[in-house]
């Protein structure tokens, strides 16, 4: 015999076979049970959803004469005529090529004839919507006076084409779309059945794919079976289905979200050459995009739709994600699918999509961190008035009682306790954009005017020599000071800094330029600009204290081992307050002024 | 005359010569059919009982046969069906009726036929010669809208005959689902007794899976699954009726009428606004405005315009993009709730 569709062979022949329309098998196994059989039914619902396997199978249960539980037997002579298509009063009519009048009054007449071999003659009509108005009519004169003995079975797949009148004539049975889960569950029996081998996920793709009709998820797995020697693999059925694997989507989606562009063109180039669809990539992301707002409010329907893209990666991300930036990504990505119809060339088009859904988030990015900067820079500012009253307040305290050197040590202990958790706040909310100190502070140490000027007046040359992704980059910078042997150089926004450290291309492409223009490479250095104020004073005050230190070890020890990152204006203080008198009079000026306008007025500097 | 009425003068034996029935209800209309039929004795119905359809055969065929006397038997039965010639619609009928016929033996009914003239539409066109003829002489039927509590009263009865038993919370949600139409609901008990024969129990479950919900029902559904942000119970119903073949602009544009009154109806009842004000001003059907009012009362401002624009703005997508219409939808629920 030669080959027949999957869908063909497991066709259910009989009601326990049919997946995923429990109450309708009932209804109709309880009607033969009971024979209350009625004149006329009307089977509706989606392609692949049972329709006229039902019809067929209860034609079969009619007729049957070794019924038992409202199944048919199967093997009884009229069964298998019945299965064969052979049987003379079991007649199917394809309503879309046999739509006309003649036809149906065709039908009329020969019903009027009691069924020869069977009890019932069943006339099953398929796609009946298809049938002209005039063929309606018809049909109607017949159902509204049925001969005995005749059941008629309408299925179609858009009951609303029908006129009322004829579905009033009919018990309506409403066929419903098969849950995945049922799918998935035939596939696995079929397969067993057939004994060959298959790889669970590529059964939930496939179950996925089918959108909830049997016979499509039947044709993919059968194109699946014979595209891998009878194997069902997770490759081929992703292959059939065209559908991107969900590790390659969260792989893209997660570096989309990491704001890591070229990453994600490296993986949009993998998923392209592997020959996919670009809009069903498209329309796979959105998908994607969409599951994974839908499980920030409504988690058991994705899970109930998607059998198997709901693992742990997938729940940590929609956790993480932004539902905003999710929307936004979501519009760009309906624009682009609309815009890749008039191209031929798509991948062009997905590239752009990638850098721009990146992007997106990235502006969120920027305004977020702009605010946290702000609020970060007024909760320091905060800290130092609160210390600067605290010292204050000592100040008076000591000079009321005026015993300075005996007072010292009970002094500065009370300060640094508030100053550790201070440092300790402020640490962690600038995490992200720490800047390397121990690079800064030596080229801060040489730093001369001189070379500033030199490497400013060589910064547009250099930044136009660049190319366009770098020169965008470096178009927001600008080098705030400069030795002999290093650069500084501070970026507008938080983003780019972040970006441009870790960047080694950009680095030795910006050494190269200055290399050329001025003669040598110095040791290049970024900061973000809202940094670079502090940072700046941080070291004025550092050293100072240094210098201190220097001149006086054995006196302040703990000034000196403090270091660079300790709260500024504090440590000072205290110590200006002990040496004021006896020392330098130059910082007590410092400390002093800074006491008054705050560390981000006073511009402090050393001649 | 109504349904009752007619049915207990026949079980009398008390016959008219002409009946005219008319309205909507498919149900009744089939039942008292059923009736009229019974009055001839099953062994003379192939010769005494005709039935004509107005679509198919000229009316003076019919006449003919109730003009002639019963073949043995007592009385004849004709019984004329969609006589569209008694309304003011116009058929698109090849067939002339020579309506004189039906005139002339109006005035001069044989008394051994029994004439029922089936009208199943709301209204007949009053100023026809033959309609005010018949309304005259005939006993006229008019099968009435059946009410709410008739209705129940009538299933329950119905099925209480069978043996059969209904909660009254499932007997709602089969009146909810058929949108209290006797004629649907009559049609889908049948099944629904096959289904739960062995319970003799209608059960919930049942009827949620046998029984067809008609749109309006689906779209006040759904209307208040977005209100209460259902989120997935509203897209699996949008879903559903797209695939109902829907289009997806008729039910958005129903969605938006209904927030729509909800919002006017709530800011003119701050205006101090009564029930009827409302009705006339914004010419809409009283008891609309009343189900509004109600609805309008568990709801926030705030949340009926949120829900308004955005699907103003789905209606935008759907005519000027190709976006999915199922997208839009879901794109508008995840926003909303």
């Amino acid at each position: 015999m030669s080959y027949q569709a999957l869908y063909r062979v497991w066709r259910p022949q009989k009601f326990a076979d049919l997946v995923g329309q429990p109450v309708i098998t009932e209804t109709l196994k309880n009607t033969i049970i009971t024979d209350q059989i009625s004149h006329a039914y009307l089977f509706a619902g989606p392609r692949g959803t049972g329709k006229t396997s039902a019809a067929k199978i209860f034609a079969k249960a009619v007729n049957c004469p070794n019924v038992k539980d409202g199944e048919p037997c199967n093997e009884c002579k009229i069964c298998q005529a019945i299965t064969n298509g052979t049987l003379n009063d079991v007649i199917e009519i394809d309503a879309a090529s046999n739509n006309g009048v003649d036809e149906i009054r065709d039908i009329r007449d020969k019903a009027k004839y009691a069924p020869t071999e069977a009890t019932y003659k069943v006339y099953i009509i398929d796609e009946v919507h298809m049938l002209s108005t005039g063929a309606f009519n018809a049909l109607l004169k017949t159902l509204e006076e049925p001969p005995a003995n005749v059941i008629f079975i309408l299925a179609t797949t858009e009951p609303h084409k029908l006129p009322a009148t004829i579905i009033s004539r009919t018990q309506r049975f409403d066929f419903r779309r098969i849950q995945p889960r049922d799918i998935l569950e035939r596939m696995e029996y079929i397969l067993n059945q057939k004994d060959v081998q298959y790889d669970d996920r590529a059964l939930r793709v496939i179950a996925k794919a089918a959108e909830g009709g049997m016979r499509d998820a039947l044709s993919i797995l059968d194109q699946t079976m014979s595209y891998g020697d009878d194997v069902v693999t997770y490759e081929n059925a992703l292959q059939v289905t065209g559908s991107v694997t969900t590790s390659l989507l969260f792989e893209y989606v997660s570096q989309v979200f990491n704001q890591d562009v070229k990453a994600a063109l490296v993986s949009v180039r993998k998923i392209m050459d592997a020959g996919k669809d670009a809009s069903q990539f498209i329309e796979d992301l959105i998908s994607y995009y969409q599951n994974i707002l839908l499980y920030k409010q409504a988690p058991e329907m994705v899970l109930e739709q998607e059998l198997g893209i709901v693992d742990d990666q997938f729940k940590q991300l929609s956790t993480d994600a932004n539902a905003d930036v999710i929307y936004q990504i979501i519009e760009t990505l309906n624009n682009i699918q609309q815009q890749m119809r008039y191209t031929l060339h798509p991948d062009v088009y997905l590239e752009v999509l990638t850098v721009k859904i990146a992007t997106i988030g990235n502006h969120q990015g920027i305004s977020e961190g702009a605010d946290s900067q702000v609020i970060q820079n007024l909760a320091s500012q905060i800290d130092d008035l609160k210390q600067q009253i605290n010292s204050l307040k000592q100040g008076r305290a000591q000079s009321v009682q005026s015993t300075p050197v005996a007072e010292r040590p009970s002094d500065v202990k009370p300060a640094s306790p508030v100053s550790r958790p201070a440092a300790k706040q402020a640490q962690p909310t600038n995490r992200s954009e720490r800047v390397n100190l121990s690079k800064i502070y030596p080229i801060l140490d040489h730093a001369t005017r001189k070379d500033l000027n030199r490497i400013q007046g060589a910064w547009d040359e250099l930044v136009q020599n660049l190319d366009v992704v770098h020169r965008s980059l470096m178009n927001i910078t600008k080098p705030v000071a400069a030795s002999d042997s290093g650069v500084v150089v501070s970026f507008s926004y938080n983003i780019f800094y972040q970006k441009a450290i870790n960047d080694r291309e950009l680095i030795d492409a910006v050494g190269n330029g200055l290399d050329r223009i001025i003669g040598y490479t110095p040791d290049l250095t970024f900061v973000p600009e809202e940094q670079w104020q502090k940072i700046r004073n941080d070291y004025l005050i550092h050293k100072r204290t240094h210098r201190q230190s220097d001149s006086d070890q054995n006196t302040a020890p703990q000034s000196a081992d403090q270091g660079p990152k300790t709260d500024h204006g504090d440590t000072p203080d205290s110590m200006a307050d002990d040496h004021a008198v006896a020392k330098s009079a130059a910082p007590e000026v410092v400390t002093k002024a800074t006491e008054l306008f705050g560390n981000d007025i006073v511009d402090v500097k050393n001649d | 005359m109504n349904f009752y009425e007619v049915t207990t003068q026949l079980k009398k034996g008390e016959l008219a010569p002409i009946y005219l029935v008319t309205g909507k209800q498919t149900y009744l209309m089939e039942q008292l059919k059923k009736q009229f039929v019974k009055m001839i004795p099953e062994a003379d119905q192939t010769m005494n009982l005709a039935s004509y359809d107005m679509d198919s055969t000229p009316l003076s065929e019919a006449m003919n046969d109730a003009m002639s006397a019963p073949f043995f038997g007592e009385h004849r039965l004709v019984i004329i069906n969609n006589p569209l010639f008694l309304t003011g619609e116009k058929g698109k009928g090849k067939i002339d009726h020579a309506t004189d016929e039906l005139i002339n033996y109006v005035q001069n009914p044989l008394p051994s036929t029994i004439l029922v003239v089936m009208a199943p539409y709301e209204k007949l066109d009053a100023r026809k010669k033959i309609v005010k003829m018949l309304k005259k002489q005939a006993v006229w039927v008019d099968l009435q809208e059946v009410n709410e509590n008739e209705t129940k009263k009538y299933v329950g009865q119905y099925l209480n005959h069978r043996g059969y038993q209904i909660d009254q919370s499932v007997m709602e949600s089969l009146i909810q689902r058929t949108d209290g139409q006797l004629s649907a609901i009559m049609n889908d008990l049948p099944k629904l007794m096959i289904y739960c024969q062995k319970e003799k129990q209608i059960t919930r479950d049942s009827v949620a899976n046998l029984v067809t919900k008609t749109l309006n029902q689906n779209i006040f559904t759904l209307v208040d699954l977005v209100l209460k942000k259902q989120t997935t119970s509203a897209v699996s119903l949008y879903q559903e009726l797209l695939m109902d073949g829907q289009s997806s602009i008729q039910i958005n544009a129903v969605l938006l009428g209904q927030f729509r009154l909800l919002l006017q109806v709530m800011v003119l009842k701050n205006y101090g606004y009564s029930q009827g004000k409302l009705a006339s001003s914004l010419k809409v059907h009283p008891y609309r405005v009343k189900l509004a009012l109600q609805t309008s009362r568990h709801y926030q401002f705030k949340d009926l315009k949120r829900a308004f624009l955005g699907l103003t703005d789905i209606e935008r997508q759907l005519k000027s993009t190709n976006e999915s219409p199922e997208l839009l939808f879901e794109m508008f629920m995840l926003k909303f709730a």
